[in-house]
């Protein structure tokens, strides 16, 4: 079942010195139960294609269908995890993840079963409590996944979710991510992440969708040939990472 | 008993040690390890210390080794992970001297100052706050300890 497809899509934006071309020409196709990580230099447009796909922004020509219907405002089969975390600061862990699912108009018994279910699920027991202020960068991203999967989204987008994260909190929180991705108590099937950072990339997703410089065009859309668990030490992961690397460069 | 500090590490940085260990198959030089994840020297040894504290690693020369309770934790769901470093944590001398300091207050509940104080007491070299931030995010994180800020109560678990 194809979840997203995106049809030459293009978006400029109009400044003194000239138009800016950001997205020229994307065409993508993500199914359902795939996990997509799209790739590209810093500032190349990769967020502005997660917004076109969120229905945050439109796109100046082409098309954007969700479900084979073309995108028209915010679309509610996502639900974004943000690289600042996005927490209101004067409210506990618990009320922040709750307001996911107000936000969709779920009644006030539905979102606490929701929270909880989804607190417990990425290891929040014991902050619920707590204020945004009083946790690190690791326990406020896991808020933002929690509060992101308790609407239960069709299509979970990550805009570079562990690029706020030293080197050991991204390792471990990624490693988080496969598990609830994997786990099948939570229905969270298709994801779609943008990252600079290729290995990321590599890790965690089944395919690779590797952008230009901007304006962002797709320079190449790379199955993942990697058996799970990845072995990041190992020469194929390695070979793969310089592959999409030299396309980069 | 005497008690001992721990660093002022967060329980993620301590997971991500043992994952990345994994990775480097089980065995890593510390110094190596540092300049492979671009990571300040001081701040490294401070989670290997950490980890060591709660026998998830061992420091063998200028190595750190991953041990079998640290493989155990980060092949298990959360929970059991979590359940797993509550055992270690509640079995350290800082912890177990605030469980029973907690057991002795009405409502085994004491303020962030209470609480405060009372690690400047036992240990005159460290840091109180650090030590208070220590014992709030270990405590949340194995579900041993619990603070809520609006009520300014640092607080056992109902089941401890």
């Amino acid at each position: 079942m194809e979840l997203i497809r995106l049809e030459q899509i293009r978006k400029t934006y109009p400044q003194p010195q000239g138009t800016i071309t950001v997205l020229d020409g994307i065409d993508l196709s993500i199914p359902t139960d795939e996990f997509v990580a799209i790739v590209g230099p810093s500032g190349c447009g990769k967020t502005t294609l997660l917004r076109i796909i969120n229905g945050l922004i439109t796109p100046t020509s082409g098309t954007a269908l969700y479900r084979g219907k073309p995108l028209n405002g915010v679309n509610l089969g996502c639900a974004m995890v943000f690289q600042s975390f996005a927490l209101l600061p004067w409210l506990t862990v618990r009320e922040n993840v709750e307001l996911g699912p107000e936000a969709r108009g779920m009644d006030a018994e539905q979102r606490a079963k929701k929270a909880n279910f989804f607190i417990d699920k990425v290891g929040l027991d014991g902050y619920e409590e707590a204020y945004p202020r009083e946790l690190s960068g690791g326990m406020k991203q896991r808020v933002g996944l929690a509060r992101a999967m308790a609407v239960e989204p069709e299509l979970l987008l990550m805009d570079e979710p562990f690029s706020a994260l030293d080197a050991l909190t991204s390792v471990a929180l990624r490693e988080e991510l496969l598990d609830l991705w994997r786990d099948p108590e939570i229905p969270l099937r298709t994801l779609l992440l943008v990252t600079h950072i290729i290995e990321e990339a590599v890790e965690l997703a089944d395919r690779v969708i590797v952008l230009s410089n901007r304006p962002a065009r797709i320079l190449k859309d790379l199955a993942v040939p990697l058996k799970r668990p990845r072995n990041k030490k190992s020469e194929e992961f390695g070979q793969f990472v310089d592959e999409i690397f030299s396309l980069i460069a | 008993m005497e008690v001992t500090p721990v660093p002022e590490v967060g329980m993620t940085r301590i997971l991500g040690l043992l994952e990345v260990l994994d990775d480097h198959g089980g065995r890593e030089d510390i110094y190596r390890l540092a300049r492979d994840l671009s990571y300040e020297f001081g701040d490294l040894l401070g989670v290997i210390k950490a980890a060591e504290i709660l026998r998830l690693v061992d420091t063998p020369g200028g190595d750190v080794v991953l041990q079998p309770l640290g493989k155990q934790i980060i092949e298990c769901d959360v929970n059991t992970k979590k359940s797993l470093l509550k055992k270690q944590v509640k079995a350290h001398s800082l912890f177990s001297h605030f469980i029973a300091f907690l057991k002795q207050q009405p409502d085994r509940k004491a303020s962030r100052e209470e609480v405060v104080v009372e690690a400047g007491r036992i240990l005159a070299q460290e840091k109180p706050l650090s030590v208070f931030r220590t014992l709030v995010n270990w405590g949340r994180y194995t579900e041993l300890f619990g603070y809520n800020r609006d009520d300014d109560a640092f607080y056992l678990d109902s089941e401890e």
